[in-house]
C-alpha cells in the first residue's frame, strides 16, 4: 500500500541559476582566514591607534570569510550533492562537519594550525566535488599570500 | 496522496523537505482558483512541480512560484491545462525542526 511508501517528489524549484556550483569560493575564504591569521600574528602585541585598528580589521575579515566558507560548502552540500553521491563518497559527510568545527574554531582565534585543517578539509572537499563531475585535479600553491595548497580542477 | 518538496520555490510557505498531502478529489469539488497551492505535473517532462495558481485565462492555469527569483513556472513553460493539475495541497503533515529555528 502507498501509504507505507515514501512520498513522491514535488519540485518547487528553478531551472535557472542552479546547476553553477564551485568549491573555489570556499577555498580563497578559507586562504583569505589563513592570512587574517597571519597578519594578526605579525601584527604581535602592538598598542597603539593603528595597530588596534588593523587587528580589528583583520579579524573582522577572519571572522567573515570563515562564516562565508561555511555557507559556500553548505550550499554545494545541501543542494548540489544528491543521496547517491553522498552514499559513494562516504567521506563526505564527515568532511562536511570538519569543516564547520573547524571554521568555528577559526574564528575563535589565531591558531594557523586551525586554519592550515580547514583548509584541507576543504581541499578535500573540492576533490570530491571534481570527481562527482568526473573532472581530474591537481594542488597548487597560487602566488600570494598565505602561499598555501589549493585543489584546481584540470579542465 | 503525499509528496516531499524539493527546492525553494515556494518560501516561506513550503520548505525543501516539508512533506505535503495533496488531494486530487478536491478540485471535483470545485474548479482550482487563482492562489490555490497545486500540484502539477510538468508539461516538459514526467515530473511534478508544487506550484500557485496566478491566473486563470480560459481554459489555461497559469502557475507560478511564491518566490519568483528561485522559480521556474508558467513564465517559461506557459499555462497547463486543466488535466495537468494533479491534486490540491491540503496541508503540510511533517517539517524538520531544523527549519524553524534558521
Amino acid at each position: 500500500m502507498r501509504i507505507f511508501k515514501e512520498p513522491r517528489v514535488v519540485y518547487a524549484h528553478c531551472d535557472i541559476p542552479c546547476g553553477i556550483y564551485d568549491p573555489h569560493s570556499a577555498q580563497v575564504a578559507a586562504l583569505t582566514v589563513i592570512r587574517m591569521m597571519d597578519l594578526i600574528s605579525e601584527s604581535g602585541d602592538a598598542s597603539g591607534t593603528v595597530p588596534t585598528h588593523n587587528i580589528a580589521r583583520y579579524t573582522e575579515v577572519k571572522e567573515k570569510h570563515a562564516e562565508l566558507c561555511k555557507h559556500e560548502v553548505r550550499i554545494i552540500w545541501g543542494d548540489y550533492f544528491k543521496e547517491d553521491q553522498i552514499l559513494e563518497y562516504p567521506s563526505l559527510n564527515d568532511t562536511v562537519r570538519e569543516i564547520m568545527v573547524l571554521a568555528s574554531k577559526s574564528k575563535q582565534g589565531i591558531d594557523r594550525s586551525a586554519g592550515l585543517k580547514l583548509l584541507e578539509e576543504v581541499n578535500r572537499f573540492a576533490e570530491i566535488f571534481w570527481k562527482t563531475k568526473g573532472v581530474e585535479t591537481k594542488r597548487v600553491v597560487p602566488p600570494y599570500g598565505p602561499n598555501e595548497e589549493i585543489v584546481i580542477p584540470i579542465l | 496522496m503525499r509528496f516531499v518538496v524539493s527546492g525553494k520555490s515556494m518560501e516561506p510557505k513550503f520548505y525543501n523537505g516539508d512533506k505535503l498531502f495533496v488531494s486530487p478529489l478536491f478540485f471535483k469539488l470545485r474548479e482550482p482558483r487563482a492562489g490555490d497551492a497545486v500540484v502539477v505535473k510538468d508539461p516538459r517532462g514526467g515530473r511534478f512541480v508544487l506550484k500557485r495558481i496566478g491566473s486563470i485565462e480560459g481554459d489555461r492555469y497559469f502557475v507560478r512560484g511564491d518566490n519568483l527569483e528561485w522559480s521556474t513556472d508558467s513564465r517559461e513553460f506557459g499555462g497547463v491545462s486543466r488535466d495537468a493539475i494533479v491534486g490540491k495541497v491540503i496541508f503540510r503533515y511533517s517539517r524538520k525542526i531544523s527549519k524553524l529555528i534558521k
